[in-house]
């Protein structure tokens, strides 16, 4: 009966289609489980991802670790941008190289993030409460270049530095976590158009932070809460208020509520497991007229083989739904000590789900301390 | 357990499909919607959809982007446009000659594109100056093309008028023959003033003067002219050239004053041309046609005639 109630919601959710409009929605520390998950973890997050997602999901972490991790995602023009200046073949010295540049990607969108940090985390019972603590550098560049006739490339440059701490604590019976998250994030920007005018007037490319970036700093908090359905389907629930981080005169960074949910099984050396986000519940993200249901929802799912603890597996295979395209990746993990892998997944960057995507590649690697 | 696991997985599966075939938006129609897939088409270099569906779109934004998918269907772009960048400043007849639109429909386009960015948009960027200057410029030296026999060879460009205005076929000609003898100019013709004037009936002042004493001094020829003449309108290229250039703000040490060419053509005054066989002709003096002055949004034969003598192409 629950499961048919379920099914039926699931089902009016899936039919709603709505608008959307052309911006991406930009989250600090998109993780590369969550992402080739489909970018779920408001209920199924652990390790630093909690930190980002949920802080209630500390309660997914059962050991003590400390881990620095490293994570590239970068899209397919931005790889092939990567080789040629490599290989001398593109010059941003001059304008006309700039513009020769724009012809060449026209249409096309250059993504390069970079991610890099520690972390800490310290479950203290095994049944919920759990401390971390995470330090981290962020760095992005984005340009979207447009208009064959008169090209004009609309870029952003940032760096964040972001460091938050949070715990998990269990409710009552433990049937209830509830999670809090403080951080404070330092932001320099440099958001522009470089258009035929620069190119006419032999303008520089403005890239330099300190010379052309706007900065500020600003403070906020994470609540959520997870409720853990005492049956054996094992499916938690998540929720999650996300506070509004005002930077300044950089980019704000809105306040989000999301909802999700997650269940986790075991099937002799095989771990399986499943997740659903709904997230962005007041429609923050995006622009003012963005209203899109599809864009908000994510699914993914996991499969772990051969595990090596409590909690991890040698090798996971994921998939994932995000924003109506299809995601997956895979990681090799040994326990804490060293995981490397990658993701593969599409960001909407037009004006509804499916309308333009970008695909990009995560490269990750992560190497940890276990207690 | 065996159960378990079954709805476990045809769960989950309902919901992966659900998901996979419910998680897609249609294609939407508000405004932002609009103009994302306007600059989509742009992108693609698909101008006639640009064209429609930039065209929906009532803000500054989607009009410029609309004049750009004009701009664009014309023949304007940037491969070509790049690597002359440099010339634009020094010698744009040679930068832009290759972008004269070669057909009826891409001059609309241009047209087009012109009268979106000059009449349509409320405000005006420096971008959209910019682009006006180099339209207009085009279509102006488009204009003059036939009729000085613009060429461009190795990197030159040359003009009947390059080295001597009379080897010009608009040039004035001596009618040896007749008695007396007689020295004809028709006219640069309406088409031309038309095209640069946008004044659709164009004035032109036809004059001649006998010669005195015919009877005892047959040398003393008859001009027969036909003196072309226009009011530039506040729509034509040339004033539109004009207001561009004026509001272009350049901010470094770039010179786009070559592509003013309403200073250059607005300049009065009257033009002595030699004619083989007979005296220098003063082309307005000789038949009492009053010359124009310097920017006074008119022109006629005579002050183009110092303009094509000296054009800074």
């Amino acid at each position: 009966m629950k499961a048919k109630i379920l099914i039926s919601w699931l089902v009016f959710v899936f039919s709603w289609t709505s608008m959307a409009l052309s911006v991406e929605y930009r989250r600090l520390g998109q993780d590369y489980r969550a992402l080739a998950m489909g970018n779920t973890g408001i209920a199924g997050a652990n390790g630093e991802t909690s930190l980002y997602y949920n802080p209630a999901a500390l309660a997914n972490v059962q050991d003590w670790w400390v881990n620095l991790h490293m994570q590239a995602i970068v899209n397919e023009t931005g790889k092939d941008l990567y080789n040629k200046i490599q290989g001398g073949e593109i010059e941003t010295s001059e304008s006309e190289d700039i513009a020769e540049l724009m012809e060449d990607y026209v249409g096309k969108r250059i993504y390069v993030n970079g991610q890099g940090g520690a972390s800490l985390f310290s479950n203290m019972n095994k049944k919920g409460f759990t401390i971390g603590a995470n330090y981290m550098y962020e760095y992005l560049f984005d340009a979207d270049i447009r208009n064959a006739a008169l090209p004009e490339m609309n870029y952003t440059y940032r760096k964040d530095f972001i460091k938050q701490a949070g715990f998990s604590m269990p409710v009552g019976l433990g049937t209830w976590v509830v999670g809090f998250n403080y951080k404070f994030i330092e932001r320099s920007e440099v958001i522009d158009r470089y258009d035929m005018e620069q190119v006419a007037e032999g303008d520089d490319f403005k890239i330099d932070l300190g010379d052309y970036g706007s900065s500020g700093k600003g403070q906020g908090y994470d609540i959520g809460f997870i409720y853990r359905h005492p049956t054996q389907y094992k499916v938690q629930y998540g929720f999650v208020y996300k506070s509004k981080v005002g930077l300044g005169d950089a980019t704000d960074i809105p306040q989000e509520i999301s909802i999700g949910l997650y269940t986790q099984h075991q099937f002799g050396i095989l771990g399986w497991a499943f997740a659903m986000d709904f997230r962005d519940l007041t429609f923050k993200a995006g622009s003012d007229d963005d209203k899109s249901y599809a864009r908000r929802l994510h699914l993914g799912t996991e499969i772990g083989l051969i595990p090596t603890s409590d909690t991890t597996y040698l090798a996971y295979g994921r998939v994932g739904m995000n924003q109506g395209y299809m995601t997956y990746g895979a990681e090799v993990r040994l326990v804490r000590t060293l995981a490397a892998g990658y993701t593969v997944y599409r960001e909407e960057t037009g004006e509804w789900a499916s309308h333009r995507a970008d695909k990009r590649w995560v490269y990750y690697i992560t190497l940890g301390w276990g207690f | 357990m065996k159960t378990r696991l079954r709805n476990l997985v045809l769960t989950a599966f309902m919901l992966i499909i659900l998901g996979v075939v419910g998680c897609k938006d249609g294609e939407k129609t508000h405004d932002a919607a609009k103009t994302e897939t306007c600059k989509i088409n742009l992108d693609e270099g698909k101008w006639d959809d640009a064209i429609d569906n930039c065209g929906d779109l009532d803000d500054d934004e989607g009009k410029h982007y609309t004049a750009q998918a004009y701009m664009g269907r014309g023949g304007l772009n940037l491969s070509s446009l790049i690597s002359q960048i440099d010339l634009l400043t020094v010698n744009p007849g040679d930068a832009i000659y290759e972008f004269i639109p070669d057909t009826t429909a891409k001059k609309n386009d241009f047209r087009m594109a012109i009268s979106i960015i000059m009449k349509d948009i409320t405000t005006r960027t420096n971008l959209m100056n910019w682009e006006v200057m180099l339209m207009t410029s085009i279509l102006i030296l488009g204009e003059l093309k036939d009729l000085v026999d613009l060429s461009l060879a190795d990197g030159t460009f040359s003009t009947c008028a390059s080295t001597d205005i009379s080897n010009c076929s608009f040039a004035p000609t001596i009618n040896t023959t007749a008695t007396p003898p007689e020295v004809n100019y028709s006219g640069l013709g309406n088409s031309l003033y038309e095209g640069l004037c946008d004044d659709i009936t164009p004035n032109s002042a036809v004059a001649s003067t006998v010669g005195a004493d015919q009877g005892t001094n047959v040398g003393t020829p008859t001009y027969n002219f036909t003196i072309s003449k226009c009011t530039i309108q506040t729509t034509s290229l040339l004033y539109y050239n004009k207001v561009a250039y004026e509001a272009y703000d350049a901010t470094t040490t770039k010179n786009y004053s070559v592509l003013n060419f309403y200073d250059r053509m607005d300049i009065g005054g009257d033009y002595t041309v030699s004619v083989e066989g007979s005296s220098d002709v003063a082309l307005c003096g000789i038949v009492d046609v009053a010359t124009t002055a310097a920017d006074d949004l008119k022109l006629n034969d005579c002050g183009m005639f110092n303009f094509l003598a000296n054009p800074g192409l």
